[in-house]
């Protein structure tokens, strides 16, 4: 490395390992992708002609992609993360205080994380299961009819939300948690001495005190529902009839299953352009919370 | 807060129903897992127990093997992921300037790209490097996804050591490679306990890549009892006993490690 100063070629040294195997493993593979995107790349054809934006445009043109793929990624992005958010800090407020059994309420908690989210997805479709899931044999049991849960695109939808939220609520909560327990206190006796109530204090003091531990859990919440696979692929694996599919699985399918490789690259970077513009947006946003001198 | 009367009774309520709702769908499967097959359809009326199903699920094809394999791949990423992403932290929490604020950035916006982009491409390209199926062809991948995670919280704990130690170092002779060996490493030995432990974790439960990246060869745990259950079905019994074998590891580990992971990351 001529001319670089002592300084200058440590701080390359330093990243030089890990731009290695991002440029590798994942920066490779995503031109890859917008690469066979753009030919006609089928599994067992040894040609691929250049088919330019073709593939993006069946996509477009299809309302599959449209009433299905895009709207359920949505769904399930915002549902989840408005539930988790709502009850993650819920459950973080209930449990900021000091009581006996404090520590097994916490230890619960980590349960829910301690788990791979495929075999969690598999626990729910067994909570689900029709008629001998325990959930129907509890509806039956108060006289309500059983509900085939999976057999349908939105009760199977809301199956994996729940799950979603089973799994990743109590995430939110110990973040939350952890910066409620080293809230300063003085300003929230101020404002109850100035008579606020319980829910002015909490939406005056405490919300704007946490902002920024929220939006940074929110954030990276956002990333990881829209890009999720491994539960709806243990759950429903996209069915009944690809009712379920979001477009993770979508693009999976299209490949592993219908040998369509350059359409489900299509369909994989659409995903990966609508996160990235969205990254972008938020850029500044998460620079100034998580960037030099913030804790991350 | 001190609260009193009803608003006591509706706290303890709530936070009843909290702990039941986490629990729940666990001890579900503990107790599934211990039913023998016939009464598995009548899990909540069934009186009989049994411990067949955990030899039943051990001895189902590639089992063991799934399970030896997890715990290679999560020990191998552990150690391979934070010696690459204790210099990245390093270099966010203490240089200033273009640089560092580029490299930022660009694990910013490589953490927004969503698996599959990279997953299905990935799985020619390890074809390519005569990787696919081994545990190499795994472990770069997972690398890769730790790379933004692991440098921010690192970055934290390097910003929070104080800069006189360094500098007297610096001053005393000691290179900047010496002064990160030496004087920066040793403090920041809670965050790469807490660190290792949550990528062993993460490892031994992930799903996508191992689904797309690794087969017979190199069979995955989570993948074994996912594709177990699809093909089966309906022997719940069985993939429940697999299931509480693939958890009770993470558990153990995790119940041990709590107080590290905890104090480890304040995010």
């Amino acid at each position: 490395m001529l001319g670089l100063s002592e300084k200058n070629k440590f701080m390359v040294q330093l990243i030089l390992p890990a731009l290695v195997i991002l440029i590798g493993f994942e920066l490779i593979p995503v031109a890859s992708a917008v690469w066979a995107s753009l030919h006609r790349t089928r599994l067992y054809e040894t040609a691929s002609p250049f088919i330019g934006l073709a593939n993006y445009k069946r996509l477009f043109t299809s309302s599959h992609f449209y009433t299905v793929t895009i709207l359920n990624t949505f769904l399930f992005t915002f549902v989840g993360l408005g539930i988790e958010t709502f009850l993650g800090v819920s459950i973080a407020v209930l449990l900021n205080r000091r009581f006996r059994g404090e520590n097994v309420v916490r230890t619960i908690l980590l349960f829910p994380l301690m788990i791979s989210p495929a075999i969690s997805g598999l626990m729910f479709s067994w909570l689900f299961n029709s008629q001998f899931g325990i959930i129907d044999v509890v509806l039956s049991a108060l006289g309500l009819p059983p509900i085939m849960w999976l057999s349908g695109r939105w009760t199977a939808m809301l199956v994996v939300i729940i799950s979603d939220v089973w799994i990743w609520t109590p995430w939110v909560t110990i973040l939350i948690l952890a910066s409620l327990q080293i809230q300063p206190q003085d300003p929230v006796e101020a404002a109850r001495l100035d008579g606020a109530n319980a829910l002015q204090v909490f939406s005056h003091v405490t919300l704007p005190y946490l902002s920024p531990v929220l939006v940074i859990t929110l954030l990276i919440r956002t990333f990881d529902l829209f890009r999720q696979f491994d539960q709806v692929w243990a759950i429903t694996a996209g069915g009944p009839a690809r009712s379920t599919e979001l477009f993770s699985i979508f693009a999976y399918k299209e490949f592993f299953e219908y040998t369509r490789y350059g359409r489900g690259n299509a369909a994989a970077l659409m995903g990966a352009m609508v996160m990235m513009v969205f990254g972008l947006v938020m850029y500044r946003t998460f620079l100034r919370l998580a960037g030099p001198g913030a804790r991350a | 807060m001190k609260i009193k009367g009803g608003w006591k009774i509706g706290w303890i309520v709530a936070i009843v129903i909290v702990c039941v709702f986490f629990t729940f769908p666990i001890f579900w499967i503990i107790l599934t897992s211990l039913k023998p097959a016939r009464d598995v359809f009548y899990v909540h009326a069934s009186k009989d127990f049994t411990l067949s199903n955990f030899p039943g699920a051990l001895f189902a094809p590639q089992f063991i093997r799934a399970m030896i394999n997890a715990g290679i791949m999560a020990t191998l990423a552990s150690i391979c992921s934070l010696l690459i992403t204790l210099q990245s932290g390093y270099l966010l929490g203490r240089f200033r300037g273009l640089f560092r604020d580029g490299w930022f950035g660009f694990i910013y916006i490589m953490r927004t790209i969503p698996y599959i982009t990279w997953g299905l491409p990935l799985y020619f390209i390890n074809q390519k490097l005569r990787i696919n199926d081994t545990y190499w062809g795994l472990l770069f991948p997972h690398m890769a996804v730790h790379v933004a995670f692991f440098s921010l919280i690192m970055k934290g704990f390097f910003e929070n050591i104080p800069l006189e130690t360094e500098e007297a170092a610096r001053l005393d002779g000691c290179s900047n490679w010496g002064v990160f060996l030496k004087i920066a490493i040793p403090q920041v030995v809670p965050g790469i306990i807490a660190l290792s432990i949550l990528c062993w974790l993460w490892t031994w439960n992930e799903f996508f890549f191992a689904l797309i990246l690794t087969g017979h060869r190199t069979p995955m745990l989570t993948v074994t009892i996912v594709q177990f259950a699809h093909e089966t079905g309906i022997e719940w019994n069985l993939m429940s006993a697999s299931a509480v074998m693939a958890i009770i590891p993470a558990v153990l580990i995790c119940l041990f490690a709590q107080k590290y992971v905890t104090t480890g990351l304040r995010v």
